[in-house]
């Protein structure tokens, strides 16, 4: 039976957005300064479960800038808490939060305080420790872009490396399936509809094999917005050894988006699709920091990628950037 | 901690109107755990003890704690509080609503004062708490705000217990996944070590666990066994006088709750059956008139049980033996709660153990029902509604209910509900079969245990005590064992058994004609139709007995299984109710169900009483291919299925006239239903059934 630790407890007591939430859940900032706060005084998260928290919520609310009252009852709402997640758990749903042990370590390394509370998820949790080829691209790209995203997918799968993908439609779908048709293993970190996807007619079988695992950093049924779409990127970056953009807009689109905070960020390292049929967009990232990827792929990928790095000229190696 | 006691002893006395009262053992300490420690608490106490007292203060305290703000939600299958709960809740100045599928019309009240937060107690069924609609239009709002968890009947929670719900697995997963700043209180008044050590697990190790006596002292039991159901009438028709003031017979079936009343009210006794079968405001006028003492007893099944308080109910006898100790117990638990003494009489008879059989048997719904569920949900990519499964499989909607509610309550669960569909979830799924095996042979040791109970040589409320794992059990006393002589004589006089036999030989029982196919398709007879249309349906029939009854059918039972022929008394009997019956328009001429495995049992049968009733015998249906045993097929449409093309009629010139169709044993009723269909194709104008026997084994 599905339990939870009770620190996730707690991070879902405070950050969870059920679809009813009468007192706003806090935001990613006013958990972080809880916790810190917290931390300071020597306790973990789930000290806030004892009988007596008010006190301690008071004491604090002057540095967290939180109230107590707010905070008293969002701990407060745990029936409804463990009702909701019942329903949810029961169809194979898991949560992990920054204590558990399913929780990714890259994340906390790359993103620090930006890595996001909750992750929700269906499907193998044991693909999010594997690293991997992100493969990005924008949702309206040509059909020999998602060829192109298809074949290195495969490629990925016939050498048993993981292929991260953003689950939306065009290079994202088309990189995703590219790696589960061909046996391999993928894991889709969406935006948005979670529980649609998990149980949609295409992916219930990877999810039931051990392929596939989706994950998202917002509730079960949230809808797509433009933000959400932003802060799931860094995600994406954040598990993946290396990233391959398919296709981007200069300027424009949350690949161009996505892909240049990496390259600030330097979450990980970022190859372009060149060549022919690459939009020529695509170059401009290469003059921001990214690599070009090898047209032929010769032996194992991620060897090559590996010692594409490794030869690559120190001034070849993306700075921070304004554009 | 002085002044929460002071006021939960200010809340006690004002709710009991006594100045002077005091807490029982262990109702303050259950108060204090929830209240102050914000625990988990599994009481275990008989009923009577007092446990609405610990929810209603702990309740009340905790909303005072929360600034008069929050409610405690408790999850009960009863429909509502008693009456002298909710009076008493009153006093203490506790608000307590229920919302149950029967009282929607009362919805919109309830949810104006929870939203204003004007309540302290919710009662909820687990079957309301698994209902999404509920769950978005009541449940949201005011969970968030939800002080006190309390689980009612904790016992349905066990895979162990007597009386497991599905919708109370859904229950242990909640609570599972709640966090340990919400108190949560069980109570059952029935648990041994199993099943307390199953809700232990579910609550978590650190529950305080409160265990007090079970004994009811008021309680004289006493054992006897009389095989057959007409010596058993009998007893009740000698004896029932004798009982004191008003009681409860329970029976293991609707049938024999039906004849059992009938048998005693020709007898000159005031008494009613009871049973699920009733309307709901019928239940309620019955359970008042024996509240108030206005009948002598009620003859029940299990539909008279959870949530029936009469503290001055005199007796219960049991016309047959119950499934199991715990069981047993809480139906007698009933009686005696505020007398000196309560009279409880076990009556054991030879088709206790026949009618016990079926119920575990039948205990699981067929695999069937799920796996073509499950087959349509995975065929359609975008879920499906449950209209659209009722097009697609070949189901009742009840059914169909009935197997996602099953569903559901799996853990993990192979479906979803999202929004109006159901879609598969991703997780893997097969039939838990050792799951069921454990379950089915968990049944088999609590009959095999209350077969021990009825032949026990020491004290009886010993035996049951230790059965249930009571740590305070000990000899009675009072009992017939104890007393080493009987409360109630055993006695029956012949004259009376051979009324009772009379009676059962003149109780036969209506066959209800079908009105709707199990399915629209596979079926060449039904032709796309769900419905029987008028001009193929049967007439209302007859059956003679009861399967196995005291009446006739313990002559069917040696007839079909011991001798291969059947008497020429069951001829006279069936004759006779033929004559009884005189049904219009008035058959003339006999037939019959053929059987390739026993070709002349049943011809034999019906030609002979052709011959009785001066009606020519003409076997004109031929069976033209092997089916299996009816028996064997597990639900209408397989049973149905069984029987498409096993039959032909083949047309003779007096074939359109009215017909009597003769059958031995009468089970789903499906054979009937589809020869009468054919007979009637081929141009009869009516075709009345008529059968020896008709097997019901139906509780509730």
């Amino acid at each position: 039976m599905y339990a939870l630790q009770p620190n996730t407890q707690v991070a879902t007591l405070l950050c969870a957005h059920t679809g009813n939430d009468p007192i706003q859940p806090l935001s990613q900032s006013e958990y972080v300064r809880l916790v810190d706060w917290l931390q300071d005084r020597g306790y973990s998260p789930e000290v806030l479960l004892s009988p007596d928290v008010y006190l301690l919520l008071l004491e604090g609310e002057e540095q967290t800038k939180l109230s107590a009252e707010r905070v008293k009852a969002l701990l407060e709402r745990g029936t409804q808490v463990a009702l909701w997640m019942e329903k949810w758990s029961n169809a194979g749903m898991w949560i992990a939060s920054w204590e558990d042990a399913e929780y990714p370590a890259v994340l906390h390394e790359k993103l620090r305080k930006q890595a996001p509370v909750l992750l929700y998820g269906f499907g193998n949790p044991s693909l999010l420790q594997q690293g991997g080829l992100a493969i990005v691209g924008s949702r309206h790209a040509s059909e020999n872009l998602l060829e192109s995203a298809r074949r290195v997918a495969n490629r990925c799968a016939q050498q048993s490396w993981v292929v991260i993908s953003g689950g939306a439609k065009g290079v994202d779908r088309a990189a995703m399936l590219g790696a589960l048709e061909e046996g391999g293993t993928c894991v889709g970190v969406l935006a948005a509809d979670l529980a649609r996807i998990a149980t949609s007619y295409t992916l219930r079988d990877y999810l039931l094999s051990d392929k596939l695992c989706l994950i998202s950093p917002y509730h079960p049924q949230s809808g797509f917005t433009a933000g959400n779409a932003m802060g799931r990127n860094k995600i994406i970056y954040a598990l993946a050894e290396f990233a391959l953009v398919i296709a981007c807009e200069t300027g424009k689109g949350g690949t161009w988006a996505g892909a240049k905070e990496n390259l600030q960020n330097r979450w990980t390292p970022l190859f372009v699709m060149v060549g022919e049929e690459a939009p020529e967009d695509n170059l401009v990232l290469l003059g921001l920091g990214a690599r070009a990827f090898p047209t032929r792929i010769e032996g194992p990928l991620r060897g090559q990628l590996l010692s594409l790095m490794q030869s690559a000229q120190a001034g070849q190696i993306a700075l921070p950037i304004e554009v | 901690m002085n002044t929460l006691y002071a006021r939960a002893l200010a809340l006690l006395r004002a709710g009991l109107q006594t100045p002077s009262a005091n807490f029982r053992d262990g109702q303050w300490e259950a108060i204090e755990a929830l209240v102050a420690h914000k625990r988990r608490v599994l009481l275990v106490q008989r009923t009577g003890w007092g446990k609405s007292i610990v929810y209603f203060i702990a309740a009340r305290l905790l909303r005072e704690q929360n600034g008069n703000k929050g409610l405690a939600l408790l999850i009960s299958p009863l429909l509502s509080l008693m009456r002298n709960q909710i009076e008493m809740a009153g006093r203490m100045g506790i608000h307590a609503e229920t919302i149950h599928s029967a009282n929607i019309e009362q919805w919109d009240a309830v949810e104006t004062q929870l939203l204003s937060d004007r309540i302290d107690l919710l009662l909820v069924s687990p079957e309301r708490l698994a209902n999404a609609d509920f769950y978005g239009r009541v449940l949201q709002q005011v969970a968030p705000r939800i002080l006190m968890l309390i689980v009612d009947e904790a016992h349905c929670i066990s895979d162990w217990g007597h009386d497991f719900r599905p919708d109370y697995r859904r229950i242990a997963r909640v609570l599972r996944l709640l966090p340990r700043n919400i108190p949560v209180l069980a109570t059952t008044a029935t648990a041994n070590n199993r099943v307390v050590e199953d809700i232990r697990q579910q609550l978590g190790e650190e529950v305080h666990i409160q265990r007090g006596p079970l004994a009811r002292r008021s309680l004289r039991l006493q054992n006897i066994l009389l095989p057959s159901q007409a010596e058993r009438l009998a007893w009740l028709a000698a004896h029932l006088d004798t009982l004191p003031g008003s009681g409860i017979i329970y029976t293991l079936t609707v049938a024999d709750a039906e004849r059992v009343a009938r048998w005693l009210q020709t007898k000159g006794f005031d008494v009613h059956p009871y049973h699920a079968d009733l309307e709901n405001p019928v239940r309620e006028a019955l359970e008042h008139k024996l509240l108030h003492n206005q009948v002598k007893a009620l003859v029940a099944t299990v539909a008279l049980g959870m949530g029936f308080d009469k503290p001055d109910l005199g007796f219960v006898v049991h016309f047959q033996r119950p499934g199991s100790v715990v069981h047993y117990y809480q139906q007698i638990g009933r009686a005696g709660r505020s007398l000196e003494n309560a009279v409880i009489v076990l009556l054991g008879g030879e088709e206790d153990d026949e009618v016990i059989d079926y119920f575990i048997r039948t205990a699981f719904p067929p695999q069937a029902h799920t796996e073509a569920i499950l087959s349509a949900l995975r065929q359609s990519p975008d879920g499906l509604s449950i209209v659209e499964i009722e097009r697609k499989v070949n189901l009742s909607r009840q059914q169909i209910d009935k197997v996602l509610r099953l569903l559901s309550s799996e853990t993990p669960s192979p479906v979803l509900q999202m929004g109006s569909k159901y879609v598969l979830a991703p997780v893997p799924y097969s039939t838990d079969v050792e799951r069921i095996h454990r379950l089915t042979a968990l049944r088999r040791a609590e009959q095999e245990q209350m077969q021990q109970y009825m032949q026990s040589s020491e004290c009886l409320m010993l035996f049951l005590q230790r059965a249930l794992d009571d740590p305070h059990a000990e000899p009675c006393g009072k009992c017939a064992v104890c007393l080493g002589s009987p409360i109630v004589s055993p006695m029956v006089d012949e004259q009376t058994v051979r009324e009772a036999v009379q009676f059962l030989r003149r109780s036969e029982i209506p066959l209800e004609p079908r009105r709707m196919w199990p399915t629209r398709e596979g079926l060449s007879i039904c032709r796309g139709q769900g419905k029987i249309p008028e001009s193929l349906r049967a007439e209302e029939g007859r059956a003679l007995c009861l399967w196995g009854d005291a009446g006739w059918g313990v002559l069917v039972k040696r007839g079909k299984y011991a001798d291969g022929f059947y008497s020429d008394d069951l001829v006279d009997g069936m004759a006779e109710m033929v004559r009884r019956w005189s049904p219009e328009p008035a058959p003339q001429w006999v037939t019959c169900v053929p059987s390739l495995r026993h070709p002349h049992l049943v011809p034999d049968f019906a030609q002979r009483l052709a011959q009785k009733l001066g009606l020519p015998f003409v076997p004109c249906i031929h069976k033209v291919r092997e089916t299996r045993p009816q028996k064997e097929m597990q639900n209408s449409f397989h049973q149905v299925y069984n029987l498409d093309g096993a039959f032909e009629v083949r047309p003779w010139e007096g074939i359109t006239k009215p017909v009597f169709l003769v059958d031995d044993v009468v089970d789903s009723g499906w054979t009937l239903t589809v020869i009468a269909a054919l007979l009637r194709q081929a141009g009869s104008s009516a075709v009345f059934p008529i059968a020896l026997a008709k097997q019901v084994l139906r509780g509730g």
